[in-house]
């Protein structure tokens, strides 16, 4: 093997790395950042506004929710692997993670169908999505100024609401 | 009540990660949010805190949002409950369940941030209006109880 391309294929990467190893071109410079922004955009939409406090909650809470739905897959709880494929998509959902939500989606869908061996490979693009969303947040909740969290701690906490 | 004071929502959703954003959302519009992981001790909520609004998240365990709107709607004392559907679900599939269980409105989980307070503003309209409009009956039933 003399390289590799992780899911999803981007097709600006496949083709800098035909050229590469096809037409014997020196190795490509690092991707310009507007070559990374677009492939950082493809995992999480740029367009959304996260609070810290949103971010450090997938940060904490996605994956252990994949390990849910992994081990509901690895158990043959069809059930189980749907709930947790739901609950997943929609924490991407509301992070903007594209292509996270599509692969919960689809095995939620697989689920549905009973058809766990094709939920099995979306809990895998999954498990390769998910580091590089949680970098990108990361690196989000860092920038992102303390005032955002103040302004969330203020919520009556749920154990008030009753009173 | 103050006349002044701002509108009371509950916020239901199983993924604190959509609840955050739910609450944060509204909660910066001028709403006061409460929140709640499950529909567990929901109505205890309602009742106490003179909620007008309800944020129901529709595939929970235990109790979905779809159920717990249709025991909503069957008790009089929450006639003045405006309640509001979220799901990833897709738009059209949404709707349909929230016209069959009396939901007044819907949002999908993608657009929390551009539509959820314009939503929950309309269904806060949508609930005053079909109020005014039910039968004397139902009113005084509603009035009688805690929730104003």
């Amino acid at each position: 093997m003399d390289d590799y391309l992780s899911k999803p294929l981007r097709p600006h990467l496949l083709e800098r790395m035909l050229e590469r190893h096809a037409g014997g071109l020196p190795a490509a410079p690092a991707p310009a950042p507007a070559t990374e922004d677009e492939a950082s955009s493809v995992e999480l939409d740029p367009t959304m506004t996260r609070s810290a406090r949103l971010c450090e909650l997938f940060i904490t809470h996605a994956p252990q929710t994949l390990k849910e739905l992994e081990a509901a897959l690895v158990a043959g709880d069809a059930a189980a692997a749907r709930a947790s494929a739901h609950k997943l998509k929609g924490s991407c959902l509301v992070v903007g993670a594209g292509l996270m939500t599509d692969s919960a989606f689809a095995a939620q869908r697989s689920t549905e169908s009973a058809d766990l061996e094709t939920a099995r490979r979306h809990a895998r693009d999954l498990n390769e999505h998910l580091p590089r969303v949680i970098a990108l947040l990361e690196r989000e909740r860092s920038a992102a100024p303390p005032a955002a969290v103040r302004a969330n701690a203020r919520r009556p906490l749920i154990a008030e609401a009753g009173k | 009540m103050k006349a002044d004071a701002p509108t009371r929502v509950l916020v239901i959703d199983d993924d604190e990660i959509a609840r955050e954003l739910l609450g944060s959302v509204l909660e910066a519009a001028g709403f006061l949010v409460y929140s709640l992981p499950s529909p567990i001790g929901a109505t205890r909520v309602l009742q106490l805190n003179e909620v007008s609004a309800i944020v129901l998240d529709v595939v929970m365990p235990a109790l979905s949002g779809d159920r717990l709107t249709t025991l909503l709607r069957h008790n009089p004392r929450f006639a003045k409950l405006a309640v509001v559907l979220v799901s990833g679900e897709g738009d059209a599939e949404l709707s349909k369940l929230a016209s069959a269980v009396g939901a007044d409105a819907v949002v999908s989980k993608k657009d929390i941030r551009q539509s959820l307070t314009t939503t929950v503003k309309k269904a806060l309209r949508t609930r005053a209006q079909a109020y005014e409009a039910a039968p004397q009956q139902s009113r005084v039933a509603a009035s009688n109880g805690k929730l104003r």
